[in-house]
């Protein structure tokens, strides 16, 4: 395909750094990107931050991303900061590269917080810490680890990549490094002989890909395992996520069976009486819903509970269809949050007149936040005061976007914020 | 649905695999739990000395399996027919004691109160090995298995994950997955007579062990040596009130 | 020469170590300005402090100044120790919220109740509450500037004598704030300037902070800058680099599209009265801890016709529609009431004018001399006058 000078100078894919190129764990990635596309990268500070670099890649300054023609153009962020600034634009494809959970928390209260946000705006996420990407898969679809475990599983993480680069949605892609990261683990196992750990992984990837009943043996195996290698929390650490995929094989009332075993603080008690609760009154659906946000499964939580407020008849019915409404709207939200999909919880919210807001400081926070990424800075601002009007501790919200801009110009200045 | 933990009305099944006990202690041990439990659950190892029978003459056993050729020589596989046969009669608690167990007065007295409750789904207790006699337990290096906890009182809980592992000999009475549900361990104790008979009776058993595991890969070599130990220490048994 | 010696936890700068100044606070300002009422009666205050730092003796204004070095969290001890050396008359001036054991025949001082707010958790109001039990019961006379903490100390605490709590509001030199030159005031008079084509200011004369009301001030502001082209939002008070206040503060101002029409200054002590001066409308937004509010005062004195919040020693100076608007703490009934008086200029002018004689009655000379009447009773009940 023919391209005019014009074109072939616009980048296609565009990089949001933390530090310099050749420091980032990301760039060997990065390396065959630019080797493919023309590659461009924000920064004031090119000679500090591109060293090292391939020659062909761009250097842009913040300012200069007001020219890109953002719906032809792929983000990538390395850094969670870059959110009020990125999401605003619209990039057709916004890719984010975490570097994995906790790691450089430190003293920076707000990033892991950030971090989960963009986590759950992306178009798609890549991270280096297996943990991090099991944790986030089950929050979202499009998620990517790059470990240098296996060959071929790094290789979907790298075609990720390019594919957003030329503007394809990867989405195909996250479900094929799963299954080659599930075989990589049964080939690990048949050939080290297998331990709780190796079946409790192998296990989590089989239930992320749908085989629940391969998931259930797996998970059983890793158990025992786990029970006679003297595991003190084997009940709540492995055992309980049966109870999950039990759920998934539509045998709900099994599941509660197996959560209710495992109840044993005050909450989860309390948890398993309101499973019984619901099973009794022929709320199998909502139980559902329960036991796998207590499984942390937010992911499969959400498809499903939008599926019964789909089914679900929302005006008619007495006070115990409301009732189930108004419980099945309130997960939804929660585990919309907890996806990091704050735009999406914020919609819902406005479609529901009558839903009832137990919080409103954090509603008004939630708002806000949502504001700010629809690049409506002003309304977030007197969202967030609002919410500080109602409580004070919420003025730390606004503290928190001053910490953002000032970190935002930092990253421009080719700093990092890992130490 | 019911709560997958009741603390009252539990219903309380024995579970017990026997193998030729006829003469030894069965009768007592079968009459004291008679009064201890609400039902009881016997698999008969091929016996060859009329225990079925004497079993079938106690009508709280509920189930009797008798089976035709012994499998002890696959214990894994005789404690999983006992513990399915336990939990098809539906109880809510499983004591798993042998024949030749018994209960001291004090634990007897306490075992409702044990499983009336919804906090924790197994007891243990401590087992003392009653040496040549009824009145003084073996406390060595070999012999103080009372220094730790048995398991022996379970909740049956529907639909959990038990196993037992597949070894052939020393199979825990009790699948291993309990140990991952909360627990008790007492003070409690029972007294173990399998050992209190005659000298004579003790040798055979030593030739039993060395003909079933001679190469030590179920069981300890020193220990099956130390049956033979014409000194061991032993400790007068004082029944607690 | 009598001696009356005010124990206080700060005056002089220990906190930066500026020993020839004081603090600039409102404490401060009122030791400062009790020093000079017992100069003035021919006595000698003698000012006892607790110091950050090391211990000094200096002396300020003609007045003797002692610091005392104390351990952090042991202040109803330091106190105490004070008082040991201390000679005369003592008055406690602050800090009656701790369970100091006073010395008999002594004065204490409250400057307004400070734990007003629903989100103070009730075990520290317990405390607060048993603190000034004790107060009350070992205190001869406890001196409130506003009738909030008589009110309270009245409902919370036991005492036989109706004169244990005397009541002396906080005062204004009403020949220091003035209203604009006769003939009106901010709003009026110049027919030269037609007040049209003249922007109306809207002073907030406080220091930012949450419960001064910054956060609702912000609120409202954002609602009247829209609906009025023609007004100008003045926050005239410290603005702390660092704090959450001062970064949401920025934040909203510079991303305000009517950024050029909002004001933030700190205007010296001095300087303050050109504030006044300049303004048609003093918001005091407080939310919580107010004892008699200076700046209300000041701005009344100016004439200036203001919108208050109904917390605290407010209450005591504004009447509804009387001399000032008065409100609950929320951003939507200070900016209905800002709205109001912006659009009804005889309201404003009733409001200012009425203000100014309520400031009157709060003056400086009166409070001088109800404050050497307390002490003269007190040195009178010691035997020592």
């Amino acid at each position: 395909m023919k391209t005019t000078l014009a074109q072939r100078n616009r980048p296609s894919v565009i990089v949001f750094p933390d530090g310099a190129w050749n420091r980032s764990p990301f760039a060997a990635l990065l390396q065959s990107i630019a080797a493919k596309h023309t590659t461009g990268w924000v920064t004031n500070r090119p000679d500090r931050t591109l060293e090292g670099a391939p020659a062909g890649v761009q250097a842009l300054s913040p300012a200069d991303c007001d020219q890109v023609d953002w719906s032809r153009t792929t983000a990538v962020a390395l850094h969670p900061y870059w959110t009020p600034f990125l999401l605003p634009r619209r990039p057709r494809l916004l890719g984010f590269c975490a570097s994995g959970s906790g790691q450089t928390a430190g003293s920076d209260e707000h990033l892991n917080k950030w971090r989960d946000r963009l986590g759950g705006e992306a178009s798609f996420v890549l991270t280096p810490s297996e943990s991090y990407y099991l944790d986030l898969s089950f929050r979202r679809d499009g998620v990517f680890v790059v470990d240098g475990a296996d060959e071929t599983s790094d290789w979907f993480a790298l075609q990720a990549l390019m594919w957003a680069a030329d503007g394809t949605d990867p989405l195909p892609l996250a479900r094929l490094q799963q299954q080659r990261r599930e075989a990589a683990y049964r080939e690990r196992m048949a050939s080290s002989g297998g331990s709780a750990a190796l079946s409790f992984y192998r296990s989590v990837y089989l239930y992320l890909l749908g085989d629940a009943a391969q998931a259930q043996k797996e998970l059983l195996n890793a158990f025992e395992l786990s029970v006679l290698g003297g595991d003190e929390q084997a009940l709540a650490r492995v055992y309980r996520f049966r109870s999950a995929i039990q759920t998934a094989l539509g045998l709900t009332a099994e599941a509660a069976m197996t959560y209710e075993t495992t109840a044993i603080t005050e909450q989860e008690r309390a948890n398993a009486e309101q499973l019984r609760r619901r099973l009794e009154a022929g709320q199998a659906d909502i139980a559902a819903a329960m036991l796998l946000r207590w499984n942390d499964d937010h992911r499969g939580a959400t498809a499903r509970l939008e599926r019964m407020l789909q089914t679900e008849p929302i005006e008619e019915g007495g006070a115990a269809d409301q009732e189930s409404t108004a419980v099945i709207q309130e997960m939804l939200i929660d585990s919309l949050l907890q996806a990091g999909r704050i735009r999406q919880a914020n919609a819902k919210l406005a479609e529901w007149p009558s839903f009832k807001i137990r919080d409103r400081c954090e509603y008004e926070l939630l708002r806000g936040t949502a504001c700010l990424y629809e690049g409506r800075r002003l309304q977030a601002v007197r969202a967030f005061l609002r919410a500080a009007e109602l409580r004070q501790e919420a003025i730390g919200a606004l503290s928190e976007l001053a910490h953002i801009d000032a970190a935002t110009k930092r990253l421009a200045e080719g700093e990092s914020s890992h130490a | 649905m019911r709560n997958a933990r009741k603390s009252s009305g539990n219903k309380l099944t024995v579970m017990m695999q026997v193998r030729n006990e006829r003469g030894r202690y069965l009768e007592a041990a079968l009459a004291e739990l008679s009064e201890l439990a609400d039902e009881i659950v016997v698999v008969d190892d091929a016996s060859t000395d009329g225990t079925p029978e004497l079993c079938r003459s106690f009508p709280k056993v509920v189930r009797l399996v008798e089976l035709r050729r012994p499998m002890f020589g696959e214990e894994w596989k005789l404690r999983s027919l006992l513990w399915e046969t336990a939990v098809s009669t539906e109880p809510d608690w499983l004591l798993a004691i042998d024949a030749d167990e018994f209960l001291e007065r004090r634990a007897g007295r306490q075992l409702r109160e044990l499983i009336d409750q919804d906090r924790y789904d197994w007891v243990a207790l401590r087992m003392y090995d009653f040496w040549g006699s009824l009145t003084h337990y073996r406390d060595d290096l070999w012999w103080n298995l009372h220094r730790r906890h048995t398991m022996m009182l379970v909740r049956y809980l529907p639909g959990f994950h038990y196993a037992y592992p597949r070894w052939d000999h020393h199979v825990p009475r009790l699948p291993f997955t309990c140990a991952a549900l909360p627990g008790l361990r007492t003070e409690l104790r029972t007294k173990h007579y399998g050992w209190a008979g005659s000298p004579e009776e003790r040798a055979a058993k030593y030739e039993r062990y060395k003909a079933m595991d001679p190469d030590g890969r179920w069981g300890s070599i020193d220990q099956y040596e130390s049956i033979l130990d014409p000194a061991p220490n032993l400790v007068r048994w004082l029944e607690e009130e | 020469m009598r001696t009356i010696s005010i124990l206080t936890h700060s005056y002089i700068d220990g906190y930066n170590r500026k020993f020839n100044r004081l603090f600039g606070g409102g404490l401060e300002r009122y030791i400062r300005d009790l020093c000079s009422v017992i100069h003035a009666a021919g006595w000698r205050p003698v000012v006892h402090q607790l110091s950050y730092f090391e211990a000094f003796r200096t002396e300020y204004e003609g007045t003797e100044v002692i610091g005392y070095t104390y351990e952090l969290g042991k202040t109803a001890s330091a106190f105490e120790a004070m008082a040991e050396q201390a000679e005369g008359l003592l008055v406690y001036a602050s800090c009656l919220w701790h369970p100091i054991r006073y010395r008999p025949g002594s004065i204490g001082i409250c400057h307004g109740i400070n734990w007003d707010h629903g989100s103070i958790a009730a075990g520290t109001k317990d405390g607060v509450a048993a603190a000034f039990r004790g107060a009350l019961h070992s205190l001869d006379r406890v001196v409130s500037v506003d009738s909030h903490f008589q009110t309270y100390a009245r409902a919370v605490c036991e005492f036989d004598d109706a004169d244990r709590i005397a009541l002396i509001p906080n005062s204004v030199d009403t020949k220091l704030f003035l209203p604009k030159a006769a003939g009106g005031g901010a709003d009026g008079g110049d027919d030269a300037r037609p007040a049209r084509r003249r922007k109306l200011r809207v002073l907030v004369p406080r220091r930012l902070s949450y419960e001064r009301g910054v956060i609702t001030m912000m609120l409202a502001a954002d609602e009247l800058l829209a609906e009025h082209p023609d007004i100008v939002v003045e926050f005239a008070g410290e603005l702390v680099e660092g704090t959450n206040v001062a970064e949401a503060f920025r934040l909203w101002h510079e991303c305000h599209p009517d950024g050029s029409r909002i004001e933030q200054r700190a205007y010296t002590m001095d300087e303050m009265h050109l504030a006044y001066r300049n303004a048609d409308i003093a918001v005091i937004p407080t939310v919580f801890s107010e004892g008699t509010s200076l700046a209300c005062l000041e701005a009344m004195s100016c004439g200036l016709p203001v919108v208050a919040t109904n917390v605290g020693g407010l209450n005591d100076l504004v009447t509804d529609r009387l001399n000032g608007l008065l409100v609950p703490p929320n951003s939507a009934a200070i900016a209905a009431a800002i709205r109001e008086l912006l659009r009804d200029r005889p309201l404003r002018r009733k409001l200012g004018k009425l203000g100014r004689e309520t400031a009157i009655s709060f003056d400086v000379d009166r409070w001088r001399a109800r404050w050497t009447a307390v002490l003269e009773a007190q040195l009178a009940a010691n035997g020592m006058l």
